[in-house]
């Protein structure tokens, strides 16, 4: 402890241990200052003094418990404040409380001691006690039964399954009564090896906390630097003093740093003090940008080492050196926030920031596969596919109609571009028209799979607005031939039907603007057209600016539909802001980047569709019950070969891989006109949901439940029975029918959390003793377990003639389970189903298999 | 397990000792008067959770019974002199006792104890005596009741509340000698039952099933439950509500402490909704389900916590690592107001040590003004301390031992006027301790 005890020590009571720490670094600084005044002496003497090399771990050792000491005396000091504080607040408090109580309560004692007529045949109590000659005597007054309920415990309702995140330290080790840990003394030691000896409390959390370990480092980092000062300053003597200098200048230039030498003014003269007493001390040259910056300046791993050393349980080197950057940027206020983060685009004081900013949230936070932000299921990267930037339907992306007598298609420049182009297109397509229709013929081609598309949301919506803008008035919305458009926009709104009813809402409110904004353009004539473009920065607040941004990667140059987006400029407006901004992006080159219209895409589709039934024969051939959880491929410039992870796991490509959307391992949908409940449809033969993108015969990507003719989208459309909780006729509580249900029937999912098959072992080795588990095997990766969240049906007992059966199903690229009629049931049954008990584990669900491995 | 395992513990308790050397520097003067150090029982987990853990579920008797030799300690100290015991013919460990404490001045000193399937009601008169007045018993002998606590109808009648292993609260009105309403609802046992300081018709229930429950016993609703997502991992073993009513907090096996807040303006709704909602509706009671907590810390104690306190702005709690910790959430200066619910940071302000408290379900108590707290251990000493003091470093306390005292102290209490401590031992013991002088506080033994 030597120095460093002296060091604190040292340190005025009132200074808290971390101030303290902070003021041998801070308080150096200004050392830096004084000594730039007139170069020391001392310290170029002293750094020839010592010349080994220090003992890191040792070093570290003191440091820490000087640390350790500095703290404990501030808190001791704070802690007798803070008591005080508290001690009178609170009988202030208690005064009061007492005075009301003493005022308003009326309660007497009222005791009946009354002896019941049948006493004589009572139970009696004897209480004894020395003090009394005789045992007190009194009846035994038995109260009403009361049957109690079956025991639960508490369990958070979900209807869709929930990730969770393994726990590799046992929470705490549970209680079961001592009567098991009596019978299986071995258990809880069991148990601890499968967490490897972590339990929470164990691995000791608080005897170097966060703080103190950022204070260690930094009293570290000092330490360090000073003995490299010492080997530099052997050769380099000159220079000190300039850097010095330099440095010094620097601090000047940064008001931040003025703020913390005003900060540890208070310390300063014991800081000097201190470096009179122990001259290298004085040698520290700490920056506070460096301090501040630890990315820029970190303590070596020689310091990370040792305190690694010292602390084997807080993990490697490498790892507290993370530690301590991620703490660094929590503690330091300083430290801000990102500067990636999403700042405020909406509003008067929205700024203006380039594109990558205000859709930061988005492209971090936004699941594409949920389509939602923060969903539950998809939580780690590998299940996020990232924007597919390279294919995109160059469908609303050309300015094709004028929008009114005001359409920037009117000003002389754009019209001589556009026939720049038209010549240089040599589609021999005259009509800019009939392009545009072949386009999107192709896109009901492909629509299935849209859903990676990066701006498959918005795109949609607005395709629908853009089209009506073109016919100039907004009231006639145009139903265009195209399949495709039509089931997007219902699959849109189906997904958020809620936005989707706005978005048409606010559509009419848009034309409605659009056409007074036109007129009142119009009104105003070119003369105020050509003001406005002198500054035309000035006319943009900072949100329609970012606006712009984010929208134009998106309708290139179709400035009508960004305008609309906008609601607020017209499209000349839009279009002169964009010659302004010159954007990068450049037109010729992004509308190659579409993808040509495929030759005869029927006859694909047919040889694709006979592939898959190979395929899927294939699959039932290999009787493998191994079925692996979905992950969407992302090899860029690659096929789909056994390299890829679709096809190494006997997955289907789903419409979330970024592959091409004609991937030889795509499973193309079902074309059934029926319902799909038969091994006719090869969804259902592949126990997969039809899937809205691209099973279109049957139904299923009807927005509208009642159209839908096929049976096999339960799932995912959430169309369960009603059940009903009570208890059990035959053991705890049961789960009960309402309604009728025929054989097949889709009765409910069964949801969870997922975990994986590692974290379902740990947690199944304590279900397993408290004979109660609902984990339910979902692939070979995971496990769904509905025991802290789950649905209704987590209480279906079990049964070895069940009128329930389970089904692993794929949904839209998610395993899911659900739970079957396996014959008619009559409404107000209880369900069961089969648990399949293994015969040496008595209490463990075993995994369902697919159905397909039933047959 | 391993030699780096072992290492790595002896590490461990080598640097926690010089850890806890200091940090419990201002409460040397507490000492005990055996010399034993606390420290150097400090057990490792598979010490405490692993083996020696006593049971609330009434097997835990056997396991705690050591008859062993009377203690050679002196047998009082400070002021307070044993002036009764009285032994349950049950024989089973009585788990909870409370005194009535919402009687009038000058009304009898009325204490409730439970344990095995009985709910005993005594009088501790005047002359230093228990004297028995009711005895109920459930019919079903599974039931053991683990706690009890006093309430009143409004119109000047007393009831008193108690639940157990089988999860169902029961209300007796004394007045009657019968239980007059009963609640289901807890998916298994009861372990804490707390009436909200200014209603007397709240009562909160922290259940084995994770969950905590908040009762209108009036019109018999069930207003919240507290729990789910973000709730106990584990049983729920102890609750308190603030005097002011805004805040619960609750510990329980899973080590952590958690604060509900009680004062929310929806919560707030419903408790007034639970005294005008017809019984007769078609819909049940909208029931409040709170999946989130606005504070939660496992960083406070490492094992089970079997009991907490709030104490102003601070809480006191305590799990079987022998030591009671007072914390609060966020910064030491920080207010429950201030503090940004996104951190689980706590400032520790003061731990007061005790010997032999390893075993789970031992809880204290403080009396009505919060000068004094006292709490049992496993040899049956009863440890007083005085929290009157002005330094959180300078408390003192008092050991209260008796030669024949030397069962397990599962809880303890104070009388209103804080002149009769009472606490229940294993042994179905009860122990009534009178302050001598009318000073109701002990003296400093420092």
């Amino acid at each position: 402890m030597g120095g460093s005890t002296g060091r604190s020590s040292r340190s005025s009571e009132t200074v808290s241990g971390n101030n303290a720490v902070a003021a041998a670094t801070r308080g150096s600084k200004i050392i830096s200052i004084t000594k730039a005044k007139a170069p020391p002496p001392v310290a170029v003497a002293a750094s020839s003094t010592l010349v080994q090399p220090i003992d890191w771990k040792r070093r570290v050792r003191s440091e820490y418990f000087s640390i350790l000491h500095q703290k404990r005396t501030r808190r001791q000091d704070e802690a007798k404040v803070a008591w005080k504080q508290n001690r009178i607040s609170m009988s202030d408090s208690l005064a009061e409380e007492m005075m009301k109580w003493d005022k308003t309560t009326n309660t007497i004692w009222m005791c009946c001691l009354e002896v019941p007529p049948h006493s004589a045949c009572m139970k009696r109590a004897t209480i004894t006690s020395w003090e009394m000659p005789s045992p007190q005597n009194c009846p035994i007054r038995v109260i009403n039964a009361v049957t109690g309920t079956p025991t639960m415990y508490t369990w958070a309702p979900i209807q869709q399954n929930f990730m969770v995140e393994d726990e590799t330290v046992l929470h705490n080790i549970p209680y079961m009564g001592d009567e098991v840990l009596d019978q299986d003394g071995t258990f809880i030691e069991e148990l601890i090896k499968n967490y490897d000896g972590k339990v929470h409390g164990e691995r000791d959390g608080d005897w170097i906390d966060d703080e103190v370990l950022v204070d260690l480092v930094k009293a570290m980092s000092t330490i360090e630097d000073e003995e490299k000062k010492k080997t530099k300053d052997r050769g380099r003597k000159n220079l000190f003093s300039n850097e010095v200098a330099r440095r010094v200048k620097k601090n000047e230039e940064s008001p931040e740093d003025q703020l913390q030498v005003i900060d540890v003014s208070d310390n300063e003269i014991h800081t000097i003090e201190e470096i009179r007493k122990e001259p290298e001390q004085g040698m520290i040259i700490t920056t506070g940008a460096e301090i501040r910056t630890p990315r820029n300046k970190l303590p070596s791993m020689t310091v990370f080492k040792a305190i690694s050393e010292n602390f084997p349980d807080k993990g490697s080197a490498t790892e507290i050196r993370e530690k301590f950057i991620e703490l660094y940027e929590k503690l330091e206020p300083s430290a801000g926030l990102p500067p990636e983060c999403t700042p405020n685009i909406d509003g008067p004081n929205a700024e203006s920031v380039p594109r990558e900013q205000t859709m930061h949230s988005f492209h971090t936070l936004f699941c594409r596969r949920c389509f939602k932000y923060d969903c539950f299921l998809h939580r780690l990267k590998a299940y996020h596919p990232g924007p597919k930037m390279n294919r995109r339907n160059g469908l609303e992306f050309q300015p094709n109609k004028v929008c009114g007598l005001d359409c920037f298609l009117h000003l002389d420049e754009v019209k001589l571009k556009q026939l720049a182009q038209l010549v240089i297109d040599k589609d021999g397509d005259a009509s800019n028209d009939a392009r545009i229709r072949k386009i999107r013929k192709q896109v009901s081609q492909d629509s299935g799979n849209e859903a990676s598309s990066e701006d498959s949301n918005d795109s949609t919506l607005v395709s629908r607005k853009s089209e009506p803008c073109s016919s100039g008035s907004g009231k006639k919305v145009k139903c265009h031939d195209s399949n495709g458009h039509n089931e997007k926009s219902s699959k849109n709104e189906r997904r958020d039907s809620k936005d989707s009813t706005e978005s048409i809402k606010s559509k009419d409110l848009t034309m409605d603007f659009l056409i007074n904004s036109n007129s009142n353009s119009m009104m105003m004539g070119p003369s105020f057209m050509k003001e406005f473009q002198m500054d035309i920065y000035q006319g943009w607040s900072g949100a329609e600016q970012s606006l712009f941004r984010a929208l134009h990667k998106v309708f290139l140059t179709n400035y009508c539909a960004i305008s609309q987006m906008l609601m607020s400029k017209t499209c000349q407006e839009v279009y002169f802001f964009a010659q302004k901004e010159a954007a990068d992006i450049l037109l010729e080159e992004s509308l190659k980047e579409f993808t040509p219209p495929r030759k005869k895409p029927n006859k694909k589709k047919n040889r694709l569709w006979s592939l898959h039934c190979r395929k899927i024969q294939l699959k039932r051939d290999g009787a493998s019950n191994h079925v692996y959880n979905f992950t969407p491929c992302d090899h860029p410039g690659l096929p789909c070969d056994q390299n890829c992870n679709c096809i190494q796991a006997q997955n289907f490509c789903e419409k979330f891989c970024l592959c091409s959307s004609d991937c030889q391992n795509r499973f193309p949908g079902c074309r059934c006109k029926a319902q799909c409940n038969t091994k006719q449809c090869p969804c259902y033969l592949a126990v997969r949901e039809c899937d809205p993108d691209l099973c279109e015969m049957c139904g299923a990507h009807e927005y509208d439940i009642s159209k839908i003719n096929c049976k096999n989208v339960c799932v995912q459309r959430g169309l369960y029975k009603h059940l009903l909780m009570a208890p059990s006729d035959v053991a705890g509580w049961g789960i009960f029918l309402k309604e009728y249900a025929q054989k097949n029937e889709f009765i409910s999912e069964y949801c969870g959390e997922v975990i994986t098959q590692d974290e379902a072992d740990r947690r199944g080795k304590v279900y397993d003793k408290y004979m109660c588990s609902f984990l339910f095997n979902l692939n070979n990766d995971f496990v769904v377990d509905a025991t802290r969240k789950g649905n209704k049906i987590r209480f279906a007992n079990h049964s070895v003639s069940p009128n329930c059966y389970a089904k692993v199903m794929m949904v839209n690229g998610d395993h899911r389970i659900g739970i079957f009629a396996k014959r008619a049931i009559q409404p107000g049954e209880e369900l069961f189903f089969d648990y399949r008990y293994g015969p040496t584990e008595q209490l463990k669900f075993v995994g369902i298999e697919r159905e397909t491995d039933l047959l | 397990m391993s030699d780096k395992n072992i290492t790595k513990r002896i590490i461990t308790e080598d640097s926690a000792d010089e850890f806890d050397n200091a940090s419990s520097f201002g409460s040397a003067s507490t000492t005990l008067t055996n010399g034993q150090t606390s420290r150097s029982n400090t057990p490792t987990m598979f010490g405490t959770t692993g083996n020696t853990r006593a049971g609330a579920g009434g097997q835990g008797s056997k396991k705690t019974k050591k008859k062993k030799r009377l203690s050679k300690m002196k047998s009082t100290s400070g002021k307070y002199t044993m002036t009764c015991m009285a032994r349950e013919d049950h024989g089973q460990p009585i788990f909870g006792c409370q005194f009535n404490n919402r009687l009038k001045p000058g009304e009898p000193k009325i204490l409730a104890t439970v344990g095995s399937n009985r709910v005993t009601i005594y009088e501790c008169s005047s002359d230093g005596k228990l004297k028995v007045l009711q005895v109920f018993a459930d019919p079903d002998t599974e039931e053991t009741f683990y706690c009890c606590t006093w309430t009143e109808d409004g119109k000047g009648k007393s009831l008193l509340a108690a639940a157990g292993a089988r999860g169902i609260i029961r209300i007796f009105s004394p007045a009657e000698a019968a239980c007059v309403k009963h609640f289901l609802g807890h998916g298994n046992a009861v372990n804490d039952l707390i009436i909200h300081p200014s209603d007397h018709n709240l009562l909160l229930s922290a259940s084995k099933d994770h969950s905590l429950r908040l009762w209108n016993i009036l019109t018999e609703y069930c207003v919240a439950i507290f729990g789910g997502v973000e709730g106990h991992r584990d049983e729920v073993l102890a609750a308190d509500i603030k005097i002011t009513g805004s805040h619960i907090v609750s510990c329980g096996m899973d080590h952590s402490l958690k604060v509900w807040k009680l004062n929310k303006p929806e919560l707030q709704k419903t408790i007034n909704l639970s005294y005008t909602y017809n019984q007769r509706a078609t819909r049940p009671f909208p029931t409040v389900k709170e999946n989130f907590p606005e504070f939660s810390t496992r960083d406070i104690h490492r094992n089970y916590v079997d009991c907490t306190k709030w104490h102003g702005d601070f809480v006191f709690s305590k799990s079987c690592e022998h030591n009671i910790v007072c914390w609060k959430a966020g910064k030491t200066f920080q207010t429950w107001d201030e503090v940004n619910f996104s951190t689980t940071e706590t400032t520790i302000i003061l731990r007061l040590d005790i010997t032999d408290c390893d075993i789970w379900f031992m809880r204290f108590s403080m009396d009505i003004k919060q000068n004094v707290l006292a709490l049992g251990n496993v040899k049956g000493k009863c440890f007083v301390y005085d929290l009157s003091s002005t330094d959180p470093n300078q408390i003192s306390h008092n050991v209260l031992t008796n030669q024949k005292c030397n069962a397990a102290i599962r809880q303890t209490a104070f009388s209103r006027d804080g002149n009769t401590l009472v606490f229940v031992c294993d042994d179905a013991t009860i122990w009534r301790w009178d302050v001598t002088n009318n000073d109701t506080l002990p003296e400093d033994t420092s």
